[in-house]
């Protein structure tokens, strides 16, 4: 990670003698500066992160169901959680929900990226008005596809309708429904790619390509052999955040299927047991658990988060 | 020759139409939705239609719409300023002293791994006991730890690209520390900060789970209205569309403001939109 | 005949009776808002109502209460998928949130150590004392408020909304000459409301039609189905198929008493399982005569698709519903009609929702007026003057709604009379109303009728699961054992 080989330089700054230093004075000496800037962050991850942390950690071994007092069961929660066939499963779909995601954003977002890579007329109104989806919040977004995407009245299968397909229930049937919210998903943040992408495109070295042209390498030979290397750090970026946003899926379900024809990712299903039948130890187990995947996932991948970003910059 | 560029041409407009469809049209088609009677609404083949307001007043006259933005304006712009005070000078120190060789920001960006249905619980009673269910302090708190995470690794980023000489030319002029991060480094950072301020307020804004579990009445928020609409006996399609016209309307004034730096937010300041 | 049933019959027919007399004699003394006593502690109330356009109806009464009595009443509005979760975790928690909760039927026994029961609050706040409240509640239907109280017979609320599930079906097709004869020919009997679940099976596959086929002779411009289920993941899937069940003579679980009629525990029969099988299997074979989008459905759903002319009966429907699907869409027969009929078997899911006191109210007197006031003649009456089902008695029996000229708008309160009085005997024995954890059983039934609809597991994997499923929430979260 990022070393700072200055410390001894800066210890030899200068210190008054013969007076007793204040609580300020000692908190923002050069020892102690670094520290007392994270004071602030230090309380609220000591009240917000530890607080709960440790809550789960404890009742993850307790049969605690709020109506009685938490009872002592050892890792009977954790034995339940591993065995239980809908926690894999919503797990399994969550995955299916990241891999899909991940590579169809990447892919589109890079070929419309390409696409959009030149000048033209009112280049930054068009483009402007393609970022818009990013920031529409996914509760308002699952509620508004849910309205388009509607067999009877939805917009969406008028559409469909003009050039001969029949109706369409994205939303529940089995097997599609996912895909339906995977497209809201899409819909979404495909912008975001796209933009990075273009932002790569136009920081990219001239001369290469130039250099290419006069060889007369095809575009396919440029684009495999010279592009797609310098994107590298940022399909990285685009793919790990994404993939650390994805996990946590929820709030695009809540208007549409409500975690019905199979669609119940892993943070639904957490919440369904914590929050409706207000399983708080299996809960916990269950949030534990993810956390601690998460955590895995993060670790792996943290470095090379880091690594593409400034690889990036 | 010419036709060919002529239909490159063509080719490449009808790919941008085909482009702003795809992003803007559900997004315009909400706000046209909106303008729809009842029964125009459960008619989607009726395109052209006798536009009416009645949705418009049912939402503002008849729902607690406005109270609603208001809280969410106020819960937004506070936890974002709060987010700010803490996350500023913990990105500054990650970044410049490297503080915890790097775990501790690592475990900074962890809280935002954890299911926000599980915290919500030991939070629940936590808050109930200091009287913050359903007040306006309570959710800035819940969303300063909501954001927080983000908002210091965005920081750090920018912190990073900040050289560290023009601190030492300050500290050679008997500066301290803290005079330091005011003077110097804080000018540096205001355009970064700014960003980070900008996603701070769309992700507080568009926050549904917390706002929902933690309020009742008094503070809740723009997204807790939203889902209102959807009752056993009818689904308010009408009113709900003018709902998510306005619920969406402050994040795409602000998206179309900021777009250039959007992209350069969401990678942590290495793309520059 | 058994015992057990005689005694039953002679207790429905002497409480029906004492409802009667109870009529007779209080017809000029139902509570009204004049009858709310100068009441002490004024601080506000917050009052739960469930979204979706009944607090327009309520609020004007809200306003009424405020100025009669002075006191400020907050009022939040909420999803009811997710009403359960809110309410639960502020009782639980103790937090004095809200004063009047809205409570589910089936969720009476859970919440009872939260709320406070109607005679506790009638012997501390009304003048007359328990009498008082006895004499009002009689207005209200028995089977109601049944449910409306614990499985010791406890009431805990003042039910407002209703909802019956009942058949609506498209009167002039099933009165149409030509299709009467064609089905008389293919199934052997006359066309009409199905009695059970194989004629509606025979109806259900002899409307659903392909575009361009005949119906009442002229040719359609679009698919036909035979039926509109509800099968999305929302509560309404496990009513259905409960209705099937209960309908059948199966439980979900039986309540097991002791000589002294007091419940110690629940069992699940072999016969049991057979018919839970056999609901499982009736429904998804059901489904085949339904429109794609029946997967992700509630009754919103249902009602587009009969008002577009797209199916012909919809068997399990809220009686609720019933006002909103006369608006037919451009492609329907002029002539269109709506027809109502009990649910085949007659004993479908039928509950309500109750406004009842939480014990952590910081002014149950004020509460426990309010409630009462939702429960009034008055506000009922406007209840049901804007769509909405009420619960008593008297509002729906009043002889102007059953002006023929009414049809379209109170046409169902026949049928709902009739089912409710058909179930009224049979309302103590289901699970539903004598579980304590039942908030969480009812979350896993719509859970598990969903993933059986949506073919996730077989009928036989599905009873199988309830019973494991059951026997697990039972034993963690309620309070009586499940028996071998």
């Amino acid at each position: 990670m990022l070393t700072q080989g200055d410390e001894a330089k800066v210890e030899r700054a200068p210190i008054v003698v013969g007076k007793r230093k204040t609580v300020l004075e000692t908190l923002t000496s050069e020892r102690y500066i670094k520290w007392f800037f994270l004071i602030p962050l230090l309380v609220v991850l000591g009240v917000f992160a530890f607080y709960p942390l440790f809550y789960c950690l404890y009742m993850s071994f307790h049969e605690a169901i709020l109506i009685r007092a938490p009872e002592f069961i050892g890792l009977e929660n954790y034995r339940k959680v591993l065995h239980d066939s809908l926690f894999w499963m919503s797990l399994g779909r969550t995955a299916h929900v990241v891999v899909v995601c991940v590579i169809l954003e990447v892919a589109l977002g890079l070929g419309i990226a390409i696409f959009l890579n030149r000048e033209f007329r009112g280049q930054n109104t068009i483009r402007g008005l393609c970022l818009l989806p990013l920031v529409v919040s996914p509760l308002a977004m699952s509620l508004m596809w849910k309205y388009f995407l509607d067999p009877q009245m939805g917009i969406i299968n008028l559409m469909l309708s003009w050039i001969g397909f029949p109706k369409i229930a994205f939303l529940s049937m089995e097997g599609v429904a996912l895909y339906a919210i995977m497209f809201m998903e899409i819909w979404k943040w495909l912008p975001f790619s796209i933009f990075v992408f273009l932002a790569a495109l136009r920081g990219m070295p001239k001369d290469a390509f130039e250099a290419a042209n006069v060889d007369g390498a095809s575009s396919w030979f440029t684009f495999r052999k010279l592009t797609l290397p310098m994107l590298k750090p940022f399909i990285m970026i685009i793919a790990l955040l994404r993939l650390m946003w994805l996990i946590r899926i929820f709030d695009p379900l809540v208007g549409t299927t409500q975690a019905g024809a199979g669609t119940e990712t892993l943070d639904w299903y957490i919440y369904r047991i914590a929050f409706i039948r207000f399983d708080i130890g299996e809960g916990a187990t269950l949030a534990l658990i993810a956390l601690y995947m998460t955590i895995i996932i993060g670790v792996l991948l943290y470095r090379q988060l880091i690594k593409a970003l400034g690889a990036a910059r | 020759m010419a036709k060919a560029v002529l239909l490159k041409k063509t080719l490449f407009w009808i790919g941008v139409a085909i482009l702003l469809f795809v992003f803007v049209f559900p997004i315009a088609w909400i706000f046209v939705t909106s303008f729809k009677g009842r029964v125009d609404i459960m008619v989607p083949t009726r395109i052209f239609f006798i536009p009416t307001l009645e949705n418009y007043i049912y939402e503002f006259y008849k729902m607690p719409l406005l109270r609603e933005m208001k809280n969410s304006a106020i819960v937004t712009v506070a936890s974002t300023a709060l987010v700010m005070a803490v996350s500023l000078p913990a990105g500054y120190s990650f970044a410049r002293f490297n503080t915890g060789e790097g775990h501790l920001l690592f475990f900074t960006l962890t809280t935002r791994m954890f299911p926000p249905a599980v915290a919500a619980i030991p939070f629940f009673f936590v808050f109930r006991n200091w009287g913050l269910l359903d007040t306006h302090m309570g959710l800035v708190l819940l969303y300063l730890y909501f954001n927080m995470s983000f908002a210091t690794f965005l920081l750090y980023g920018f912190f990073r690209e900040i050289p560290e000489e023009l601190e030492y030319a300050a500290m050679v002029d008997g500066y301290s520390r803290l005079t330091i991060f005011r003077r110097v480094i804080f000018p540096l950072i205001a355009p970064g900060a700014a960003i980070t301020t900008i996603f701070c307020l769309i992700f507080s804004w568009n926050e549904f789970f917390f706002g929902y579990i933690f309020t009742r009445t008094v503070a809740r928020t723009v997204s807790f209205g939203l889902i209102s609409h959807w009752g056993s006996v009818v689904v308010m399609w009408g009113p709900m569309a003018v709902g998510v016209g306005i619920a969406i309307l402050p994040t795409l004034i602000g998206g179309w403001f900021m777009q250039r730096f959007i992209i350069r937010g969401l990678t942590f300041g290495a793309v520059k939109g | 005949m058994k015992k057990s049933m005689i005694v039953i019959s002679v207790a429905v027919v002497v409480s029906f009776l004492l409802l009667f007399a109870g009529q007779v004699f209080s017809a000029e003394k139902r509570f009204g808002l004049a009858d709310i006593p100068e009441i002490a502690n004024k601080r506000a109330l917050t009052l739960a109502l469930e979204a979706g356009g009944e607090e327009d109806t309520l609020l004007p009464f809200v306003r009424k209460f405020e100025e009669k009595t002075g006191i400020k009443v907050n009022t939040e509005v909420m999803l009811f998928a997710v009403m359960y979760a809110k309410e639960n975790i502020e009782l639980v928690g103790k937090t004095g949130a809200y004063d009047v909760v809205i409570v589910e039927a089936s969720w009476t026994n859970e919440w009872a150590p939260y709320l406070w029961s109607l005679e506790e609050l009638a012997k501390k706040y009304e003048p007359e004392g328990v009498e008082a409240i006895r004499r009002d509640l009689a207005y209200l239907d028995a089977g109601l408020m049944r449910m409306a109280s614990t499985r010791e017979g406890v009431a805990y609320g003042w039910p407002y909304e209703c909802y019956t599930l009942m058949m609506m079906y498209r009167d002039d097709v099933f009165n149409h000459p030509q299709e009467r004869e064609n089905f008389r020919k293919k199934y052997g009997y006359e066309l009409a409301p199905a009695l059970d679940f194989s004629q509606l099976r025979d109806q259900a596959e002899f409307f659903t039609r392909k575009r361009g086929e005949l119906l009442k002779g002229r040719p359609l411009k679009h698919d036909l189905y035979g039926l509109g289920l509800m099968a999305g993941r929302f509560p309404h899937v496990q009513d259905e198929i409960t209705a099937i069940l209960w309908g059948m003579g199966g439980r979900w679980a039986r309540t097991i008493r002791d000589k002294e009629g007091n419940a110690i525990g629940f069992k699940i029969t072999p016969r049991d399982k057979a018919l839970l099988k056999a609901a499982f299997e009736i429904y998804v074979d059901l489904l085949q005569f339904t429109p794609p989008g029946t997967l992700n459905a509630f009754w919103d759903f249902v009602m587009a698709q009969f008002s577009a002319g797209n199916i012909i009966i919809a068997p399990t429907l809220y009686d609720s519903c019933y006002p909103w699907m006369s608006a037919w869409g451009p492609d329907v027969a002029a002539d269109a009609r709506i027809g109502g009929a009990p649910t085949p078997m007659k004993q479908p899911y039928c509950g309500n929702f109750h406004f009842a006191v939480a014990r952590d109210s910081k002014n149950p007197e004020g509460a426990y007026w309010l409630s009462k006031y939702m429960g009034s003649y008055e506000v009922h009456k406007a209840w049901i003057e804007a769509g909405f089902v009420p619960s008593r008695r008297d509002v729906v029996e009043e002889p102007m709604y059953r002006d023929p000229a009414l049809h379209e708008t109170t046409g169902w309160i026949p049928t709902m009379l009739e089912t409710w009085d058909y179930q009224y005997p049979f309302v103590s024995t289901y699970l539903h109303f004598n579980s304590a954890a039942f908030g969480k059983i009812y979350d896993y039934m719509t859970e598990l009728c969903h993933n059986v609809a949506r073919g996730a597991l077989t009928p036989e994997r599905g009873v199988e699961e309830w019973v494991k499923t059951f026997t697990e929430l039972q034993t963690k979260f309620g309070k009586l054992p499940v028996l071998r």
